[in-house]
């Protein structure tokens, strides 16, 4: 189906514009290699939170710096480079998760109030590195983390990693402001009952002391 | 408020996001649940706990790699490895456009060219998969299955 609509559009555009190619412009160029610089450290931190190991986390961001500077002449420059990136980012996780669940399953749809189904299938390549967590918190609250679906997921660490508002959050997610208040609401809950029934030492410890 | 609506609102009470109004009825009701103010002092921790989690530092390379992809990108190679699953579908459609466009046309390629146009027929694949992938309002498009499949 999908092999079909792509031969006849790659029909069409062999006549029309094989030969076309844009010049790369330098400028454009070096002003982007200069965003990759600044902000891939920060959105690989992003990227492992989201995907819980490295390899993953690498593609994530590889893949969406390609897309980023494919259609880098429609960024908007009165937004952050950074939101802009993350939003590529996010949706694309959250497509990957949801076409992977896909194919493992049947049918995990229903149970959440926005559409998404409130705990993820978890994934067998998810469990977190060990030796890119460093402290003794970090583990157990990875391993919470990829038990959330990724709209949860991508909700609560945009909020509560990214400290951003919640409105940067919807613009991000392409949502509404009261999705992303539903979805960091019972992200927090579903990642306390998963601290205090897998880790409810570390968990307990560290409330303590916070 | 009773409990349950205070208890629903109370992550958004944390970060700030309710009106004064709504701020203030809460914190009435906190003032004088004991209940609801444990709930509230549980979310803070958590909400403080992911806010000190601590950056995850990338591999010393990956900015070099990403800048070399990058820079791929903008000369329209593909590299290979990471995005082999891809560009192998699209490299077989490719091939069997050019084999097909070769016959119609009737012209005479020879082998080399023939690579070549794959190599741009390819190149334009991604691209119309790309933009046909699902935009945003930004243009920005969702990143395809096809470069995850088979990971
Ligand atoms: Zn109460």
């Amino acid at each position: 189906m999908m092999r079909t609509t792509l031969q006849i559009q790659v029909t069409e555009m062999f006549f029309s514009v094989t030969t076309e190619r844009v010049p790369a412009r330098l400028n454009r160029a070096a002003l982007f290699d200069d965003l990759v610089k600044q902000t891939h450290r920060q959105a690989y931190s992003l990227a492992f939170r989201l995907t819980g190991n490295s390899s993953e986390a690498e593609d994530l961001v590889q893949e969406s710096l390609v897309r980023a500077y494919r259609f880098f002449h429609r960024y908007d420059e009165s937004l952050p480079f950074s939101s802009w990136l993350y939003r590529i980012m996010a949706n694309a996780h959250i497509d990957m998760v949801r076409r992977r669940g896909r194919l493992r399953t049947t049918s995990i749809e229903g149970s959440g109030a926005d559409g998404s189904s409130t705990w993820d299938l978890p994934d067998p390549e998810a469990s977190p590195d060990r030796l890119m967590l460093e402290s003794a918190l970090d583990e157990p609250v990875q391993t919470a983390l990829m038990a959330m679906t990724p709209e949860f997921r991508t909700a609560v660490l945009l909020a509560d990693v990214e400290g951003m508002a919640y409105e940067e959050v919807a613009e991000i997610m392409k949502t509404s402001v009261g999705t992303v208040r539903s979805r960091i609401h019972r992200g927090r809950k579903q990642l306390r009952s998963h601290l205090l029934k897998n880790a409810p030492e570390t968990y307990r410890s560290l409330c303590d002391e916070l | 408020m009773n409990c349950k609506t205070v208890q629903s609102h109370l992550s958004a009470y944390l970060d700030r996001e309710l009106s004064g109004e709504e701020m203030l009825d809460i914190r009435a009701h906190l003032s004088e649940c004991f209940v609801c103010c444990e709930e509230e002092t549980e979310l803070r921790s958590l909400k403080r706990l992911l806010g000190r989690l601590p950056a995850i530092e990338p591999s010393g390379d990956l900015e070099q790699r990403l800048l070399a992809v990058v820079g791929a990108a903008r000369t329209g190679e593909r590299k290979p490895g990471r995005q082999a699953p891809f560009v192998l579908f699209a490299g077989v459609t490719a091939c069997a456009m050019a084999i097909t466009l070769a016959f119609l046309s009737k012209s005479h390629t020879t082998p080399a060219e023939a690579t070549m146009q794959s190599q741009d027929i390819a190149f334009e694949a991604q691209r119309i998969h790309d933009y046909t992938g699902g935009g945003d309002a930004y243009g920005a498009p969702i990143v395809s299955a096809a470069s995850y499949a088979g990971r």
